[in-house]
């Protein structure tokens, strides 16, 4: 599995819709109706899987850092590199 | 609409789901815009002008927010109401939406609702000094365990404020203890310790003040037995009758929401359908974090939709 498709798996689950359903440029918030809850546990469900601490993330930078599906798995290819 | 034609709960949302022009879209449609207009003349200023070109900025304040929620929310099932015809199984709502899921089930009227709550807001406001007050949410620990870090905190008072859905806990009291909690929370395990964007320590001891001061509010309002379960946040199981729904709200205003329970309450009572009647989504997002198979809906997608609902 890609790393683009289990970024779509955590977050079709949280969102209970179909990963078919979720496009990169898909907005959290504005096309997946994610709440500030949502985005968080999005987050945390993402450092499971990954074995990650992304709590250097400040609450006022989430929203733009990762606004869409396609930022999510950017930050994450960035992360994943270091 | 078929999908809702049977068992369905109205949600109703608290303070923190205004948003700027909430209040437009039921500002043209006759039958919401009465609610504005009511409000109106019982407030004595433009809470209608709030609702559609008040800034972030001036819906936070909790004596405005209180109302403006409250009338958003009323607007929006007086609409859904004559668009669909629905009947809710259940009321429910979080904090001050408790007291409009009373006007929904018609134990509140919504001018007496709206008195309540515009002196509640002000009570809230001036219970504690500027800035001495705080609320934050704690994710990823369990109720006992937040208790137990805020009970040893020593100066100041740090308590449980809402049990929102699994992992998700809010405190609330002194500010400066909250910020004291932070670092024994993420000890004991908190994914995230994330400060609200809320000027006082509701639903905590420090309300006290306020709580005197409403019941003598809700003492001079009608209440009736609601039409349909009601559930109190404060047990988790519907209100019983008008005197102890009065008892219910005032204690309210000092004990922890226990939201998560209220949703299980109705989810046990064989309803699954949800509408969330108000500004915003929050309530839907924790339906989504309480039972993934609950499904809700959010109430300007059924009133919004003249055309499509008809030709479906």
């Amino acid at each position: 599995m890609t790393l683009e498709d289990r970024v779509k798996e955590i977050i079709s689950n949280v969102m209970n819709t179909a990963p078919e359903h979720i496009r990169l440029e898909a907005s959290l918030k504005d096309d997946l109706g994610a709440t500030s809850l949502d985005r968080y546990t999005i987050l945390m469900d993402i450092e499971d899987a990954f074995s990650l601490e992304l709590d250097d993330v400040p609450e006022e930078e989430l929203e733009d850092k990762i606004a869409t599906v396609a930022d999510i798995v950017a930050f994450l290819k960035a992360r994943v590199e270091e | 609409m078929s999908r809702f034609e049977h068992e369905v709960a109205f949600l109703f949302p608290g303070q923190g789901s205004q948003t700027p022009g909430m209040g437009q879209e039921y500002l043209r449609e006759p039958t919401s815009r009465r609610v504005f207009e009511e409000a109106d003349d019982i407030l004595g200023w433009k809470l209608s002008d709030l609702c559609s070109e008040g800034s972030a900025e001036e819906l936070k304040r909790t004596d405005r927010a209180q109302p403006a929620v409250l009338t958003v929310s009323v607007a929006a099932l007086r609409l859904l109401q004559e668009k669909s015809g629905l009947r809710p199984r259940a009321c429910l709502g979080h904090s001050l939406g408790e007291y409009t899921a009373l006007v929904a089930a018609g134990a509140l009227e919504f001018s007496d609702a709206l008195r309540c709550v515009q002196s509640r807001g002000e009570l809230l406001d001036r219970a504690l000094p500027a800035n001495t007050g705080g609320m934050a949410a704690v994710l990823g620990l369990e109720r006992e365990r937040v208790e137990s870090v805020c009970a040893g905190i020593g100066d100041g008072i740090v308590v449980v404020a809402n049990l929102n859905a699994p992992g998700q806990v809010v405190i609330s009291g002194h500010r400066e203890a909250i910020a004291r909690c932070k670092p024994g929370l993420k000890a004991a395990g908190a994914r995230r310790v994330i400060d609200l964007d809320v000027s006082s320590a509701f639903h905590s001891p420090l309300m006290h003040p306020a709580a005197e001061r409403l019941k003598r509010v809700l003492e001079r309002v009608a209440v009736n037995p609601p039409r349909c379960p009601v559930l109190s946040n404060v047990t988790a199981r519907p209100h019983g009758d008008p005197r102890s729904i009065r008892t219910r709200l005032v204690e309210q205003v000092t004990s922890p929401v226990r939201w998560a329970e209220c949703v299980r309450w109705v989810l046990d009572s064989g309803i699954k359908d949800f509408i969330e009647v108000g500004p915003g989504d929050v309530l839907a997002g924790l339906n989504r974090a309480i039972e993934p198979s609950a499904r809700t809906a959010a109430v300007q997608n059924l009133t919004r939709s003249n055309g499509q609902e008809k030709a479906s």
